[in-house]
């Protein structure tokens, strides 16, 4: 259906521009009618009437002012010769000046933030590049910040994404593709990646999903992301966003490819590898010892947010024997009076910790804390006291829900608290045995996932054993010789050879 | 399709193999921590001491309430008491975190503890890990007397035998190794003998069974002599007369020792080699010499070696006279060394222990003399 629409509307006919001004105008305030951001300045230039269009808010008035209309009202200098040609090489101190006689083009143009002038006698329209809105300033990342390292984030704006990027890479080497999607709002996309680096099979598959994208809005670039990862019913996600230059650099100098959005302060990396999601920025500040320390730290945190309930909910109705005597009894005396099954008070209060985490989201900030804290407090110990939950069950919840918190970024949440769920009801049914079967079945689940073309567990599944060194360890920079293996084939050689602070 | 198959399939593996019927919330279970068995008019007495989770920390009565309870029931086996329990107490046993079982000596002497280890070793839910130790009385009496610096009854007297290495006077002897030593040629293993003395409850050194069948007892010294030789002293102290007569004045605290025994069979009969090298420091001193004279500290080692002799060759003695039982395991050593000695019973294998040749050599070194190197008052 999309496909026909789509070729009804290429075929569309605009009118082409003639050189009779009042035509000119009649087409585009045809097209343009009902626009009321859009501005029909009339302007007399060298005693030729002319007419400058502009959309309201996307231009940055002062360039206007100073360096468009003050000349065209400064006639001395465009008496000589030929007006069109002085105007675009000699009298307007703009940029970026072109000329273009296509209708399509033009109003794509205006309506992105271009100026444009139309003059009386002329077949073809000056495009100014004038461009310039209010946005929100370079701020500090929020989802994933790190103490030391680069305080940049991306913004809403894609021209300040691709300088963040671009200052990073002062070399021909980034190659920035454009494209536009979108049928009802297009939407500028572009993917960044480094020309000697990436494998052209990656560069060509991430342009084939993209370009095959069909859909009439992009609000984010997480639309995006959904419709071009690998596996759309998978629970995790097979492509990561980011919201630190500083990681989409790194990123690019493994071999991957960065797309950024316009309205998006995010971008999105792909390949992606489930170990991603465990890395933070700061283990590559911090000295190594300790960046692999905090590594481990994670890895652990991710075995306690996934299994911690579960594994206490097999325990204590299952496997009574597993644990020391004086534990047992411990946690027998707390059970004591609680009138629900270790299941259903796991579910429950792990219910209980999703809807403070929800709240507290959604609250606004200055209300959020004290709501998080009051709830927390009030329920965890009210449940307590009045004998509705065991303490060791507040224990394991709130540890867990400590734990799923160190996760450096976006993304690896969400599938971790479902699976949760899932984990505590397999435990309940069948105990360890139950956590078991599931975990294998997860491990499956994850060693058949990929991201584009990437197996979703490399290093570990298939086990690339150069590749180890970033994800057993944090290893010191002069010793991860190598790139990723499956993904800069091309140019694996990271740091030259020999060098070590040592053996200079 | 195929997908859906395979997760069916996946779940009813998952539901035939475990499910929801084995659980068990906490709530309605208690655990058994230690079982006392006595037998009387051909019934079994079970006493079971076991947790109680309704009595919180801190209760009423000032201290708090004790947090186990013990009960008791009668039947004609072990299991058959066990079960009848359930006619006395609201909650199911668990018995796997049972670590401690009490046998009257008496039972053990007239009918051997081989259906205590039957009942212990054939369940799954039950530990080879737990100790036994044997009581005179009651068996039951060890639970009744509230414990001394631990919750439960049971676990002081389990601590204390896993303190056995600290003294040597003690004997650290789980179900499973008991059970590997009488399996050995000698037929002959020992337990704990647990005394109570008012309030205090007592490890008296050992009951030796042989044949699962209780024969004898050893005092908690004649227990070290036999550990001696076994190699199985590895701390303690050992007090002995400073100039080698007289009273026992001064003690060494043991180091550090090396232990080798070398069984070994000729035309007149058999003999052990036991070589035994001690280091020990001086923790009390007795005599009035300066010790930092080499004769008097040369005494003093001499008088060192002989005590440890002496316990020995009394552990000896009583062992090849009274008791006729090869508590040291030479039978084993015999075994390992002569394999055709692995084929000799029980009862063989007495008589050729009995026949037995000790040879001692003992080396003690005092290398720390502490904090002064003379008598307090060194004139």
């Amino acid at each position: 259906m999309f496909k026909k629409q789509k070729e009804a509307e290429g075929k569309k006919e605009y009118p082409r521009v003639s050189k009779n001004l009042d035509a000119n105008l009649k087409i585009f305030k045809g097209q343009l009618n009902n626009c009321s951001d859009v501005i029909f300045k009339p302007l007399i230039i060298s005693d030729k009437q002319a007419y400058l269009l502009y959309c309201e808010g996307l231009i940055d008035t002062k360039v206007l002012n100073e360096n468009i209309l003050q000349v065209c009202f400064a006639d001395c200098e465009l008496k000589k010769g030929e007006l069109l040609t002085r105007l675009k090489y000699r009298c307007l101190a703009v940029g970026d000046v072109s000329c273009t006689s296509q209708v399509k083009e033009c109003i794509e143009s205006v309506l992105s933030g271009q100026a444009l002038l139309l003059l009386e006698g002329y077949d073809e329209i000056l495009k100014l590049e004038i461009r310039g809105w209010d946005k929100r300033s370079i701020e500090a990342p929020t989802t994933s910040p790190s103490v030391k390292g680069p305080q940049e984030s991306f913004i809403e704006t894609l021209q300040v994404n691709v300088a963040l990027l671009r200052r990073r890479f002062i070399t021909s080497d980034l190659k920035i593709l454009n494209f536009t999607l979108g049928e009802r709002a297009p939407t500028y996309i572009k993917i960044c990646y480094l020309e000697s680096l990436a494998n052209p099979k990656l560069i060509e598959e991430v342009v084939r999903r993209i370009k095959s994208v069909n859909i009439d809005a992009l609000l984010d670039v997480s639309y995006l992301e959904e419709l071009i990862e690998d596996e759309p019913y998978s629970l995790f996600r097979t492509v990561k966003t980011v919201e630190r230059p500083d990681t989409a650099a790194a990123s690019l100098l493994e071999g991957r490819v960065v797309i950024l959005q316009d309205n998006t302060p995010f971008a999105l990396i792909a390949p992606t590898t489930f170990h991603q999601f465990l890395q933070s920025v700061g283990d590559y500040y911090d000295r190594y010892y300790f960046g692999t320390l905090i590594r481990y730290l994670r890895y652990a945190a991710l075995f306690l947010a996934l299994y911690l309930p579960s594994i206490y909910v097999a325990v204590t109705t299952f496997h009574m024997e597993m644990l020391p005597t004086s534990f047992m009894i411990s946690l027998q005396a707390q059970r004591e009076g609680v009138p629900f099954p270790a299941l259903l008070e796991a579910i429950v209060m792990g219910f209980a910790f999703e809807v403070l985490r929800e709240a507290g989201l959604r609250l606004p900030r200055a209300v959020g804390q004290a709501v998080s804290i009051v709830g927390a407090l009030i329920i965890g110990d009210a449940a307590v006291t009045a004998g509705l939950a065991s303490p060791a069950m507040i224990i394991v919840t709130a540890l867990t829900a400590i734990s799923a918190f160190t996760f450096p970024v976006l993304g690896l949440n969400e599938p971790i608290t479902i699976l949760r769920f899932l984990l505590v009801l397999a435990s309940g049914f069948a105990g360890l045995w139950g956590i078991l079967i599931f975990t294998l079945f997860l491990i499956g689940h994850l060693a058949s996932l990929r991201s584009f073309g990437i197996p979703y567990l490399n290093p570990l599944a298939p086990f690339v054993i150069e590749d180890l060194d970033d994800m057993l360890v944090r290893a010191p920079l002069w010793q991860n010789k190598k790139r990723p293996l499956l993904l800069a084939k091309r140019n694996l050689v990271r740091i030259g050879k020999r060098y070590s602070p040592y053996k200079r | 399709m195929k997908k859906l198959v395979i997760i069916y399939l996946s779940l009813a593996l998952v539901f035939s193999s475990a499910g929801c019927w084995s659980r068990t919330e906490l709530d309605k279970i208690t655990f058994v921590l230690g079982v006392a068995i006595d037998r009387e008019q051909e019934l079994y007495h079970i006493t079971v001491l076991s947790t109680d989770p309704t009595k919180k920390e801190g209760g009423e009565q000032g201290g708090g309430a004790a947090k186990y309870t013990i009960s008791s029931a009668k039947g004609k086996s072990i299991f058959d008491a066990a079960r009848n329990l359930t006619l006395v107490i609201p909650r199911r046993n668990y018995w796997a975190h049972c670590k401690l079982i009490v046998v009257n000596a008496d039972y053990a002497k007239e009918k051997g503890i081989k259906e205590v280890l039957d009942f212990f070793t054939r369940d799954h839910s039950r530990r080879r890990t737990a100790y036994l130790v044997v009581t005179p009385g009651k068996s039951d009496d060890i639970f009744r007397t509230p414990a001394v610096l631990d919750e439960f009854p049971s676990r002081e007297i389990m601590e204390i035998i896993q303190q056995a290495k600290a003294s040597g006077k003690n004997i650290d002897m789980p179900l499973y190794k008991f059970i590997a030593e009488s399996q050995g040629i000698t037929g002959t293993s020992m337990f704990t003998y647990v005394t109570r003395k008012g309030k205090d409850k007592q490890a008296e050194g050992a009951a030796i069974f042989r044949d699962l069948k209780m024969i004898g007892l050893i005092n908690p010294t004649e227990l070290r002599g036999v550990n001696w030789l076994k190699g199985n002293v590895r701390k303690g102290v050992v007090v002995f007369p400073a100039r080698g007569e007289g009273q026992d004045d001064t003690t060494v605290e043991l180091q550090k020792v090396s232990h080798k025994l070398e069984p070994l069979l000729t035309e007149e009969g058999g003999r052990v080699q036991v070589k035994i090298k001690v280091t020990g420091m001086l923790v009390e001193y007795g005599g009035n010499e300066k010790i930092i004279k080499e004769e008097a500290l040369k005494e003093m080692e001499e008088s060192f070696s002989n005590q440890i002799k002496k316990e020995i060759l009394q552990a000896w003695s009583i062992a090849q006279t009274d008791l006729k039982a090869d508590v040291f395991l030479l039978g084993d050593k015999f075994g390992n060394k002569y394999h055709y000695l692995l084929e000799t019973t029980p009862e063989q294998w007495l008589e050729i222990f009995q026949n037995l040749e000790l040879e001692l050599e003992i080396e003690t070194k005092i290398t720390s003399l502490g904090m002064h190197r003379e008598p307090v008052l060194g004139r």
